[in-house]
């Protein structure tokens, strides 16, 4: 028998089972493109949600909203002088999100702690920027913990511990001694803070 | 970024009982200069104890801040008291912030190997290096705020999968839909002109051409099959010649053909299961079954 009447008694077996195939594919194809269908149309209301808080428009969301859907709020507490909340949002971040997303939020929390800090300082109102800074350097070193390679991070953390030095609280032989002169406590500030010598 | 690196072996001296179990320390550590805040220092360390030593866990350092500069990230150990080859590799993050280059040391370790209840410590040594300063002492700036590298600008949920998975089930399913909707007879194919005798009809004709009188034998079966295909696609079912005459109720417009529908049967029946071509062509030969074809075709036509 000739290779050709055997692949026409093939594809004449498969006959029989050609509708089936294809119904079969239509409804495995339908629920697909139902399951990305409902996928597109939730994230493009959640992409407006953040526009929205990113012009900066308040908008509750929900508990279990997406891991970026919670950045944004985060963010948009932040520029608003609301920090204790957007670090509950932010701690949210760190059960579900992927790490780049969670480290970016700690980042952008730090820095808005230390701009804070700033504006206490230049009010001279060191003692409350302080716990501030310390919050600022403990954010970014957690992000630098995930990401290593994130520069922006590192440079502020620079800045951070620079307004505040470390005191070797322990193991003096650990480290070079590090003994902060007030004299350079403010070397990164224009000026001294009035009232101070 | 090019790690230099540097092999350092120390040989500890069988000065001590406890310390003749280990056998030698060696530790690949990298370039000792260079670094930023933020970096991090890979270690390897190869220890090699007597055969049977144990290495006590306790006596690892925890991850975690180790001194308030430097942090162990990773640590990770390698080794049994069968082979008495332990490696260990670990992982510092140094956050020394310095405003000159510097040089700072990573405390050495100190592990302890067990066999019973005798005890061998392994020492390594404190490792220096130099920190350098990230940006300079004293930056021009006019608003302590411009100090600050700016925020990470939140994203937005990436849809690429979404729509890509749209695009693809999409096609897929309008596919399976018309393959179906052509394979039923759905719209838009309901108008579709169903003629296998037409078909059948090609076929034959070159299967046999114009050979009038006798034909080699598998010329002679492809044409009776594709006729067979044909009346099968006709009937919806597969035919044998005891249905001709319910096929030919069914489909009245082929009943003047009855008789060559008998013969067509008999002379497949000879050819199929007797495996007589030459008989077969006797009852029906090449030239009639190629007007019986044609003949099947113009009815076919006719009734549409």
């Amino acid at each position: 028998m000739p290779v050709r009447d055997k692949a026409m008694t093939l594809l004449s077996f498969m006959r029989p089972a050609r509708p089936i195939l294809l119904a079969t594919l239509l409804a495995v194809s339908l629920g697909a493109l139902i399951f990305f269908g409902q996928a597109l149309i939730s994230h493009n209301a959640d992409n407006q949600l953040i526009d929205t808080l990113l012009s900066g428009h308040d908008i509750t969301i929900a508990d279990h909203a997406m891991p970026e859907v919670l950045f944004a709020r985060a963010q948009f507490l932040m520029t608003h002088n609301k920090l204790d909340e957007a670090q509950s949002l932010v701690d949210k971040l760190d059960h579900g999100a992927d790490t780049p997303l969670l480290t970016a939020a700690q980042y952008n929390l730090a820095n808005a702690r230390l701009r804070k800090a700033f504006d206490f300082i230049e009010n001279t109102r060191i003692d409350q920027a302080e716990p501030l800074v310390n919050l600022a350097r403990a954010g970014y070193r957690r992000s630098l913990g995930i990401d290593p390679e994130f520069w922006d991070a590192r440079y502020n953390l620079d800045v951070a511990m620079r307004l505040i030095r470390d005191f070797p609280g322990y193991e003096k032989t650990l480290g070079d001694e590090m003994v902060a002169k007030p004299k350079e406590l403010w070397t990164d500030l224009p000026g001294k803070p009035k009232g101070l010598p | 970024m090019p790690v230099l690196r540097l092999l350092l072996v120390a040989f500890i001296l069988c000065g001590a009982t406890a310390k003749a179990q280990i056998l030698s320390i060696e530790r690949q550590a990298p370039r000792p200069f260079g670094y930023f805040l933020g970096d991090l220092l890979n270690f390897d360390i190869t220890i090699t104890a007597e055969k049977g030593w144990d290495l006590q866990r306790a006596s690892l350092p925890r991850p975690g801040p180790i001194t308030y500069w430097l942090d162990l990230r990773r640590l990770s150990v390698e080794g049994s008291p069968a082979s008495g080859k332990w490696r260990l590799h670990l992982t510092y993050q140094n956050f020394y912030d310095t405003l000159d280059t510097r040089q700072l040391t990573v405390p050495g370790l100190t592990l302890t190997f067990h066999s019973g209840a005798a005890l061998a410590q392994a020492q390594v040594p404190p490792w220096g290096f130099n920190v350098s300063p990230l940006r300079e002492v004293q930056p021009a700036f006019n608003d302590p705020q411009d100090l600050l590298r700016p925020d990470t600008p939140p994203p937005h949920i990436d849809q690429r999968n979404d729509r890509l998975g749209v695009i693809i089930s999409g096609v897929l399913a309008l596919l399976s839909l018309t393959g179906l909707a052509f394979e039923r007879g759905w719209w838009p194919f309901h108008h579709r002109p169903s003629r296998p005798f037409s078909q059948a009809a090609r076929l034959v004709h070159r299967h046999i051409g114009h050979d009038d009188n006798s034909i080699p034998g598998d010329r002679f079966r492809n044409a009776l099959l594709a006729m067979h295909r044909a009346i099968d696609m006709k009937a919806g079912r597969r035919l044998f010649s005891e249905d001709i005459a319910s096929f030919l109720v069914q489909h009245p417009a082929y009943k003047k053909e009855a008789e060559s529908f008998a013969r067509f049967f008999a002379s497949s029946h000879r050819a199929f299961f007797a495996s007589d071509e030459r008989g077969a062509q006797t009852i029906l030969p090449p030239d009639s079954l190629l007007a019986f074809s044609r003949q099947l075709a113009t009815i076919e036509r006719a009734a549409e």
